[in-house]
């Protein structure tokens, strides 16, 4: 029985022993094809995914450079290293700063989406596309024409602030900027994928809802909370859910913009793993923090939506 | 000593949109026509795999109960949550062994068991809306499964697979990781490594790398201004539940 | 409770056994070891053999020079009618990424054209993927053909394991109408490079143009220093896993003060970390700055992309400290290696010998703006007074103290991975000599452990 509505369709069946047989029976038909349909998108993704998987998991425990044949199995030596490795420890709270930026990212995508569903909005679809564009560009693109706009002598940010009397700063290059920088720039990318899905989630709930609390005395702040909010839980869960396993994945931007500098300032753990595997040839020690980033996200994944699921009970 | 990643594109110092014959020397220059194909046969390759094996599992996930849809599933979640850097290596000594290096095919495959858990997580959402007594009603009509996804409940999430079909060809011409390792050579090469070709070691031909990265974009851009509408249904019928 | 029939449990359980087999299976062979026989022996095609060969060349980002290879090629195989070969060019960067994983499993090139370094190329050859070259260093006479010192940058363990491709030597670009606009002499010594830095700065033109973003401009800037300043030996054996010398040590330290200093003193672009090094070269070559401390490698661009070529002038960077002999950052450029798991090794090594140093081989290569290893009369052929200059500068130091190393980016791939980050914070003055040398040192002392 598994534990997250969300993600589980509700049970048509009251929980329970109502119609054991009517149950069973229509489970075992069920199986008869339904284990075959998997079947297809089962062997690919075990062949070309899951089989690599199981495979760095076995690489974590040895000492493998990825050159020579040569590896040693050492056992949980790489995770203890991990554990006192500053850098990684930084790189992981770099990532937690981008997924609590990417939460901006939704409020702006919730404030759009709320201004669009408003019903005075007119060409409301033209809006819609235009704003959803940045989500479509490939990162390198995004990565490249922000670089420009981040220029200290060229770039056009800075080219604003000065016009405004403002002192233009080095984004990129300097140690507590870097960061805020890259992220407003994923940031960029994110909104509108949030804002759409929100939008669709604003526009299924029943505008007679508001009517009766209009008439109820409430005030517009009081219906956003008690109607809005919980119309849209859904979609805002679903969010949650993809831009934090997202965020925590992240690598691109880094690659493109900062290659993780200056210094480690911008160095998340995606793009350590890359550095470890590719560039320092420490296959196994990358391997070993890779799983740990996967755990992280997994963990923390399965616990949201746990939460989530008992307090909708 | 090496480079590169940024380059001068300075998109404010130089005419825009781009002289016409930048885009003839973007075209022909660096097999511009050969990486576009490539980028075509992958991403359209990938799409069909990816909506020929998650739908049926999908529905077989979300709507046939069966008792090991919830692990199975999260089995395939797992996918979302691993680096692909991470998986990289493992993987080009695989396809080696299977003969898939260089080949479309094999890139085509890769990409497939990346897209598979996003599709699957998609669709479910649309597919735990079905309500069963349909499926039951058309087994007693006598339709198999199959016949049953095909004609029942394909039209009834069609915006989900839409959805579907848009994001994983954005996917896939976008990609940079998978072309990298396992498509090497010019003859099945794609566009986003043949438009770092544009960048210089030292300096970047400027004009001619905005008229290649135009060039790169525009499918995308195209799938996406006509697919719009249904890409938004999709997306937001998908998020509903 | 209903028991379920053996049928019904076939059918569940069959797709999920059918799934992991054939998974599985597929996957079966799917070990992580290479395929290839690293044993050293070139058995395998002889010249004259019917042979397809593959190459994998660093161009794929260079646009001038993929041409002379090309043409090269199609001459050798016109020589050779029963060889094909095929070359994949990709940028440094990506060859860097892909190439240890296609080697390591026995699927890479025949042959490869790599960074020289132990680093590099090193790391490769002590992992068993590269196959040593001196038979046919022996049979081709290449030693007689090239410096040994330059033939020797590809040694590891006592084996030779590439040919050297081009020199690059890091100098001094100054932009001479700039100069001569200002009316500031040429910076040939120390004392005028410094005079020169203040002119243009009171004048309000960058003086030294410097992009740090990408990270390893910083290896050119400080390693100028250093060779300026630092006896070559203690150098390489800074630069070697099996040297003894230290970046703490104080003459090295000392070294890296001064290209801080320049820093500090506003010498350079301002917000150099932010600061992309393709902008920061744009910035020189269009004119608004009036010298470039970097290799020769830059010439080709300069000669092509500046709208007056003529105003650019390359020296040797002065000696700072006035008791050592002329001596220069740099290396060789790249080196071409033969795989491992080649089969076709014996016409691997006559295509490198033909493609490096045949008299049109070697002329080509010249025109293009990469500077030869061999001991090629370059006087031979016609070339842009920079790039002469280019060789002068090349042959001084050569002939002088020597060219030494890549700052920072010869040892070993740990210790580039901590110069890389702590080069930016050392020349953005917020970590101090002492605590770069630390880092480097950390870096190195674990580098030299492993080996």
């Amino acid at each position: 029985m598994s534990a997250d509505t969300f993600l589980e369709r509700p049970a048509a069946v009251s929980p329970g022993r109502a119609a054991p047989t009517h149950h069973r029976r229509r489970d075992n038909h069920a199986g008869v094809i339904g284990y075959w349909l998997v079947l297809p998108a089962a062997t690919i993704y075990v062949a070309f995914t899951l089989w690599p998987i199981l495979q760095t998991v076995y690489l974590s425990f040895t000492d493998w450079n990825g050159l020579s044949p040569a590896k040693s199995f050492i056992a949980f030596d790489n995770y203890r290293e991990l554990l006192g490795d500053e850098r990684f420890f930084g790189a992981l709270l770099h990532n937690l700063e981008w997924v609590a930026g990417s939460w901006l990212a939704q409020g702006l995508g919730l404030i759009l989406a709320a201004l669009l569903s408003a019903s005075w909005i007119r060409a409301r679809t033209l809006f819609r596309t235009v704003l959803f564009v940045p989500a479509t560009m490939s990162l390198v693109v995004v990565g490249i024409a922000w670089n420009q706009i981040y220029q200290p002598d060229t770039g056009i940010l800075n080219g604003a602030l000065e016009a405004a009397g403002m002192h233009g700063v080095g984004w990129l290059s300097g140690q507590h900027t870097a960061m805020p920088a890259v992220i407003a720039t994923a940031n960029w990318t994110y909104y509108g994928f949030a804002m759409v899905i929100l939008l669709g989630g604003l526009q299924s709930i029943d505008r007679s809802l508001y009517e009766a609390a209009s008439v109820d005395g409430a005030g517009s702040f009081s219906q956003f909370v008690h109607i809005t909010l919980p119309g849209i839980r859904n979609q805002i869960t679903l969010l949650v859910v993809l831009s934090f396993i997202n965020t925590l994945k992240t690598f691109d931007l880094v690659y493109i913009m900062t290659n993780g500098g200056p210094g480690h300032a911008t160095e998340v753990v995606a793009y350590y793993i890359y550095s470890l595997a590719f560039v320092t040839h420490q296959v196994g020690y990358g391997a070993a923090a890779a799983v740990v980033l996967t755990l992280i996200v997994l963990v923390i994944t399965v616990v949201f939506l746990r939460l989530r699921e008992r307090s909708d009970r | 000593m090496r480079t590169s990643n940024a380059t001068s594109l300075d998109p404010f110092a130089f005419e825009w949109p781009p002289v016409f014959h930048n885009y003839v020397t973007a075209w022909s220059q660096a097999h511009f026509s050969q990486y576009l194909l490539n980028s075509t046969i992958v991403a359209i390759g990938t799409v069909v795999l990816v909506l020929a094996v998650a739908f049926p599992a999908a529905y077989a996930l979300s709507v046939l109960r069966l008792r090991l849809s919830s692990p199975v599933f999260y089995t395939f979640l797992l996918g979302l949550m691993i680096p692909v850097w991470s998986v990289v290596i493992p993987l080009f000594f695989q396809l080696r062994n299977m003969g898939l290096i260089n080949t479309r095919l094999g890139a085509v495959l890769v990409e497939t068991a990346i897209g598979i858990p996003f599709a699957i997580f998609l669709l479910r959402a649309s597919l735990r809306d079905l309500p069963y007594e349909l499926v039951e009603a058309a087994r007693i009509d006598g339709a198999g499964d199959l016949r049953t996804l095909w004609s029942i409940v394909r039209p009834l999430v069609s915006p989900a697979l839409q959805a579907v079909v848009i994001l994983q060809f954005m996917t896939s011409w976008n990609e940079l990781v998978v072309p990298l390792f396992f498509l090497q050579t010019d003859d099945v090469r794609t566009l986003p490594i043949g438009l770092t070709f544009f960048q210089g070691r030292f300096t970047t031909d400027t004009s001619v790398l905005a008229a290649g990265t135009t060039l790169a974009a525009l499918p995308v851009l195209i799938v996406y201004v006509v697919l719009n509408r249904q890409f938004i249904q999709g997306l937001t019928a998908g998020a509903t539940k | 409770m209903i028991p379920r029939s053996p049928r019904s449990t076939f059918w569940r359980a069959g797709p999920i056994a059918v799934a992991v087999a054939l998974a599985l299976g597929a996957a079966a062979c799917g070990t992580t070891t290479g395929g290839g026989n690293s044993d050293g022996s070139s058995g395998g095609l002889k010249v004259g053999d019917k042979a397809t060969l593959t190459v994998v060349s660093q161009f794929g980002d260079n646009a001038a020079l993929q041409p002379v290879l090309t043409k090269l090629n199609e001459a050798y195989e016109a020589a050779h009618p029963e060889v094909t070969v095929t070359i994949q060019f990709l940028s440094a960067d990506d060859e860097q990424k892909t190439l240890p994983t296609s080697l390591a499993s026995g699927s890479g090139p025949d042959i490869f054209d790599y960074d020289a370094a132990e680093s590099a190329l090193g790391e490769l050859a002590t992992n068993g993927l590269v196959a040593p070259l001196d038979t046919y260093v022996d049979k081709y006479g290449w030693a007689k053909k090239m410096e040994p010192s330059v033939l020797d940058r590809a040694k590891y363990d006592g084996k030779r394991y590439g040919v050297p491709r081009s020199s690059e030597a890091v100098g001094l670009f100054y932009n001479a109408a700039i100069f001569a606009k200002y009316g500031i002499e040429a910076p040939t010594t120390y004392a005028a490079f410094l005079a020169a830095a203040d002119r243009l700065k009171a004048a309000g033109v960058t003086p030294i143009a410097f992009g740090n973003k990408d990270q390893w401009p910083s290896s050119h800037l400080i390693g100028a220093a250093l060779h300026a300043n630092t006896p070559m030996q203690t150098i390489r054996s800074l630069e070697s896993l099996d040297g003894s010398a230290t970046w703490a040590d104080s003459g090295v330290q000392a070294s890296m003060e001064i290209a801080r200093t320049w820093a500090a003193n506003g010498y350079l672009t301002s917000n150099f970390n932010g600061v992309a090094f393709d902008d920061a070269f744009k910035a020189f070559y269009t004119g608004r700055a009036g010298m470039f401390v970097e290799g020769t490698g830059v010439t080709p661009d300069i000669l092509q992309n500046a709208t007056k070529p003529g105003d650019f002038r390359f020296v040797s960077f002065p000696m700072i400290d006035a008791s050592l002999k002329q001596q220069a950052e740099g290396g060789v450029g790249g080196a071409w290696s033969i795989s491992a798991s080649s089969k076709a090794a014996d016409i691997a090594a006559d295509w490198i010998d033909f493609v490096h140093f045949s008299d049109t081989a070697e002329a080509a290569w010249l025109k293009a703006g990469v500077l030869p290893t061999s001991r090629f009369d370059t006087s031979k052929v016609d070339v842009a007074p920079l790039l002469q200059q280019n060789v002068d500068v090349v042959r001084a130091a050569q002939n002088g103290g020597g060219i030494g190393a890549w700052t920072g980016y010869t040892s070993s791939a740990l210790v580039t991975e901590a110069w890389n980050g702590a080069a930016q914070q050392f020349l953005g003055r917020s970590q101090d000599a002492a605590a770069f040398a630390a880092t480097l040192d950390d870096a190195l002392a674990q580098a030299r452990k492993k080996k």
